[in-house]
Parts: structure tokens; sequence; C-alpha cells
């Protein structure tokens, strides 16, 4: 008996701990969650998926949008995917339950997608995508999707850009090793493939070979350029699918004390990418300018949502890249800048 | 009648991987030379130092029945506790508070929770595991933080130390410390007790409860100095470092021998498991096989290693063995 009341003393310690712990988490979100800034009349809530929010610069693309959406009086609904096509598909559907008015989607697949984006296009939601289509074209992207923006785009432009920087400060040539990502994402494929088709058009430039970063991270890139490394003698750059990679791959390029020998370089020009262009580590990076990208989403939504003529959201605008090196850093406005000047 | 059993039944639970490990060097340094090369040698240990430090923290939490999911996240909290320190105190200081204030604070919450309160602990630490990447999230807003490490924590991750690399140095001293305590000290049998039969273990007075508490909080210290040599290793700190690495830390520790029911395992298994999948993915790359390819030769192996095991186990239990405890 006296051991029964023990367990019950015991286990009613633990549901009550437990109780207070989940109290405490909730009370610290609800007071950390986002509230409407204003009273004003908010014309809708448009809702926006990203593929994963913990991401520097899908988030710069996310805040973009929303200080355009607000500027035009909409409220901003964003759901985080993680990286899971079903959770993005469950986020859709949570997004036509809520009823938003329009929807901004950065698919994870835009296969798999598409009956969901249908089912939302049924119930006269507007749907305007991010990188929806992976192709160079300037046409509206596929059905449901009204417009789309593709950051870094044209493809094959960004492709030729990087070749001929390599052939500029390789005047000799070399030997250049290609870091992609380790599953298959189809715009970042599409580049990989036009970098080794242009490489192959420069004379002294040879590719040697791609690794892959199969944990998309910078601990991903060192391991694949340490192998690399090992495999690929002679290498004179490494160029990389993004920031990260680079940052990575600069670490096994230092660990093996070849700094002075191989160039490495980035793309997307993420925070993290400035302070090591600033420092001479990495060579390059190319800047996908997200907060343009963000703008020009919500431009689209807002066009669509306000009756304008087709021809003003039913089409894809390309975001181009912009270079920046060692000499060039110092001009580079960071995307925080960028963002707090939207409006003013 | 008596029944004659094959000797390698009596093998220790490891003995699988480690032939594994053995035919593919064998084949790797036939096949491309330069897989036995000093560099690689040096890049295999390098890269498998730091799930390895995790695979040892983990080995004590499932030898009492538990898991710790939290160490991918904990290791990235770590990082990011370093780089906020590290312009405000010597290096040597930074390294052993961000190490002290990991191990209290997840190794409290996660430890009280599991041995105060009897949660269970995959439930427990998945929570910690979302919990402490969110913080790292929200306090870096998502950005890596570019650190100057400094030789010290430099040599923690990626240095040497004489002619030896520094996180193999951290490695050997870690693995020879857990196997003495596991081998030699009461605390280390407790641990085997409270896996391999809780109950028995409680009537034989031993406090189940500290047991479990304490290898959740010897997990978030190893844990907490694998995020130390991660900064060290790459002179920054992600807050998605470690992601998704618990999960092959977990295989590491299981290709070891270290039995998820608890009560069986050791560290000499985990340091072999974890060691034979960074080689794997290492002699992979270097043969050139494409990374979809490697998924699946490594899942093959995985099978291949688990059934050799399988194999081991059906013989052992006819005629049981003592090698798999320290």
């Amino acid at each position: 008996m006296k051991a029964s009341n023990k367990a019950t003393k015991l286990s009613r310690r633990r549901v009550v701990g437990v109780a207070a712990l989940a109290a405490v988490s909730l009370l610290l979100a609800g007071c950390s969650s986002s509230k409407s800034d204003s009273a004003a009349e908010v014309k809708g809530v448009v809702g926006f998926s990203y593929p994963i929010e913990a991401n520097t610069y899908l988030k710069a693309i996310g805040l973009a949008a929303q200080a355009e959406l607000k500027l035009a009086g909409y409220d901003f609904y964003p759901l985080d995917a993680q990286l899971d096509g079903n959770k993005q598909i469950s986020d859709v559907e949570a997004m036509i339950t809520k009823g938003v008015v329009a929807m901004i989607i950065y698919p994870l697949d835009s296969n798999g997608l598409k009956p969901a984006l249908d089912k939302a296009a049924a119930a006269g939601i507007k749907v305007i995508t991010m990188n929806y289509s992976v192709d160079d074209s300037t046409m509206a992207p596929p059905s449901p999707s009204l417009g789309q923006v593709q950051d870094a785009f044209p493809q094959r432009a960004l492709a030729k850009e990087r070749v001929a920087w390599l052939a500029k400060v390789l005047p000799s040539g070399g030997n250049v090793l290609y870091v992609g990502l380790g599953f298959p994402v189809a715009a970042l494929e599409a580049h990989a493939n036009m970098f080794k088709e242009e490489i192959g058009s420069v004379k002294n430039l040879k590719y040697v070979g791609r690794v892959d970063n199969k944990t998309d991270d910078s601990e991903g890139g060192r391991q694949a350029v340490d192998q690399a490394l090992v495999k690929y003698k002679n290498l004179s750059a490494i160029v990389a699918y993004n920031d990260p990679t680079a940052l990575g791959a600069f670490a096994a390029v230092r660990a093996a004390g070849l700094t002075d020998k191989i160039k490495v370089i980035g793309l997307q020009m993420q925070p993290e990418a400035v302070t090591s262009l600033q420092n001479g580590e990495i060579s390059g990076s190319w800047d996908y300018n997200p907060v343009e990208s963000g703008q020009s989403l919500a431009k689209l939504t807002i066009s669509a949502l306000s009756g304008e003529p087709e021809a003003n959201y039913k089409k894809t605008i390309q975001t181009p890249a912009t270079f920046y090196d060692q000499a060039s850093v110092a001009g580079f406005v960071s995307w925080d800048d960028r963002l707090a000047k939207i409006g003013k | 009648m008596s029944l004659k059993l094959p000797r390698w039944s009596s093998l220790p639970a490891w003995s699988g991987v480690l032939l594994l490990e053995v035919l593919l060097f064998i084949f790797m340094a036939i096949s491309q030379p330069e897989f036995v090369s000093a560099g690689n040698l040096s890049n295999i240990v390098r890269s498998a130092a730091i799930p390895i430090v995790l695979g040892i923290g983990m080995t004590y939490t499932i030898l009492t029945a538990g898991i710790d999911l939290s160490v991918g996240s904990v290791l990235a909290f770590s990082g990011i506790l370093l780089s906020g320190m590290i312009d405000h105190m010597p290096r040597y200081a930074a390294v052993v508070v961000t190490i002290a204030l990991v191990t209290l604070i997840v190794g409290g919450i996660n430890g009280t929770l599991i041995g105060r309160f009897g949660l269970n602990s995959f439930v427990v630490t998945l929570g910690s595991l979302g919990i402490f990447r969110g913080i790292s999230y929200l306090v870096t807003n998502g950005t890596t933080q570019n650190i100057d490490a400094g030789p010290l924590i430099r040599a923690l991750g990626d240095g040497n130390v004489g002619p030896v690399p520094g996180p193999l140095l951290v490695v050997i001293v870690l693995a020879a410390i857990s196997i003495f305590v596991l081998r030699s000290t009461f605390f280390g049998r407790d641990v085997y007790a409270v896996g391999g039969n809780e109950f028995a273990a409680q009537l034989a007075g031993i406090y189940t409860g500290r047991v479990k508490m304490n290898v959740y909080v010897i997990s978030a210290a190893c844990a907490g100095l694998a995020g130390v040599m991660q900064v060290g290793r790459l002179d920054s700190a992600a807050p998605t470092a470690g992601a998704g690495l618990e999960l092959a830390v977990v295989a590491g520790v299981l290709l070891g021998g270290t039995r998820l029911s608890g009560g069986v395992g050791s560290i000499t298994g985990t340091v072999i498991g974890v060691l034979f999948l960074q080689t794997v993915s290492n002699s992979l790359t270097i043969q050139g096989v494409s990374s979809y390819w490697q998924q699946i030769v490594t899942g093959v192996l995985l099978g291949a290693a688990v059934l050799f095991d399988r194999i081991r186990l059906e013989l052992s239990s006819r005629a049981p063995s003592r090698k798999d405890k320290e």
C-alpha cells in the first residue's frame, strides 16, 4: 500500500513536472510568435512555403517577400517544410484551410507538389512559385503556377561566367574539380551539367571530376575534398555548388597546405562567405540576390491579386547572380541592409 | 553427443566488422594504392574522430537500454556556445567552460528527465534534439559563425600534436578512459547491469536512476567535446553542424556489437564500427563511385556486417561467450 502511494506520488510529480515544462515551452513560443503590427485593414493573407526556413538565403527571400506584401496591405503566413516533401504538401493544404488569397511556394519537388497546388488553384488561390521549372525560358511556368522567379538564372550565363572567371585567374590553365550535392536537386544538377559543358570549351582548363557533399554542410564539403585531394593530384581550382561547401573545401585545402595552389569558389554569397572572401580564403562567390528574388515574388503575387493584365504576372522573372571576389567584396551590400531598405 | 561449434562463435561482436574493415583495406590497397597513403589514412582518422567521440558517449546510453538522439544538435550548440565565448576569455578557458556548460545544461536536462523522472529516452532526447538545434538557429539567426579557432582548438579538431593527429589523440585518450571506466569501476558494472536487467539491478541495490542520469551527462560531455573539435576542424561554428549525425553514430555503435536492448557492447566495438563506416565512405569516393551508389553499397555492407553478427550470435547462444563486455 505504502509502495503504491509512493508510486502514485512519483507519477503525479512526473505529470506535473512534464506539464509545467510543456506550459513554459508554449508560453515562450507564444511570446516569441509574431503578431500583426498594425490594426490597418488587411487585404488578405498570403502563404509562403519555405523548403527549409533555417537557411539564411531562403529566409532572406521570405523576409523580402513579407516586407513587400506588408507594404501592399497583405498579411504573411510562413510555413517551413523542413526539407520534407510530404510536409510541404501538408503545408499547402493548411494554407487552403486557412483561406489564404495567394500562396508563394519554393517547391522541394515540383511534380510531387502539383496535385496539392492544383487543389489550391481550384479553390481560387493564386499560386506563385520559385524555381518551379528550371529551364532557361522566360515564358510562364507550367500550370498551376501563374508566375515564377528563378534565382541565378539564366543558368547558362552563370555557368559561362564561372568558367570565364576561372580562365582569367588561371591563364596557364589547370585541373578543376566540381563539388556537387549528394542528392538530386534539379536546379543544382542543371547548373553542374552546364558548368561541365562550358569548361569543355576552354582549351587550358580540364574538368577532372566531381565529388559530392553528402550532408549539405561545411563538414560534408570538407570530407568530400579531403578525399578528393588524395585521388586528384595537381588541382588548380575547386568549384562548389554553394558557400558552406566552399568553406569546407577551403578547410581541406588549408589542412593539406595547398592554399597557394588551389582556388576555391562558392555560390550564393551567404554571410559566412563574405567574411571568408574578406579574409582572402575562398576566391570568389556569386550573390544570388535573394532580396530581389523575394521582392519579385511579392510583386508577381500582388499583380495577380490586383486583377492586372495576365502579361504582368504570367511570366518568369530571372534574378541574375552578381560576382564578388576579395577586390570587390567591399562593395557588397549585405542582405540585411537590403531588407531594411525595402519601402524606404 | 557433443556439438562441435566453430571457434569464431566465441569471437567478440565487432569481429565481423573488423574482418570487413581488413578486407576493405586490402582491396583498396591493391586497387587504389593512394588509399593507403599517409595523407589518406590521416583523412580517415580525422573525419572519423568526431563521430567516434559522439559514439563513445552514445555507447554508455545504449548500454543502459537507452539512446541519445540529441548528440548532433548538441554538437552544433556546443560550437555556437564556444563561438560566443571565444573572444571574451583565453581559448583553453573557453573550451573548458563550453564543455562544462553543455554537460551541465544538456546532461542535466536529459539526465534528470530520464534518470529521475523515468521518462522515455527516445522521446526526451528527440525533444532535446529539437530544442538545442532551435536554440542554435535562434542565436545565430541561421548563419555560420566564422571563428579564428587558434592553435589549441585547431589541434583538437584538425591539427597535429607532434607527429600524431590531434583528433586521434583525443579519441585514444577518451576511449582508454571509457574502457577503463566500463571494465574496472563499479559504475561501469552498474551500467551493464542496468541495461541487462533494470529490475534485477534495482533489487541488487543499484541506484538505477542515478546510473541512467550519469550516462546522459557523459553523452552530453562527449557531444560538447565533439562540438569544440568541429570548430577546430572548420574554423567556424554552424547551427546546421551535425544534422542527422546521430543516426550515423547509432549505426556505428550498433555495428560495433552494442545491443540496442542494452547490457551488451563495448567501446572497442564502437570505435571499430564508426571507423568502418568512415572507411567505406572514403574508399568509395576514392574509387570514384557516385554518391547515389555509395548509399546502396554502404547499406549492403551494413547488412553484411549485421548478418555476420547474427550468425555469430546464433552460434554463441549455444555456447555463451563473455567477450562482449569490456
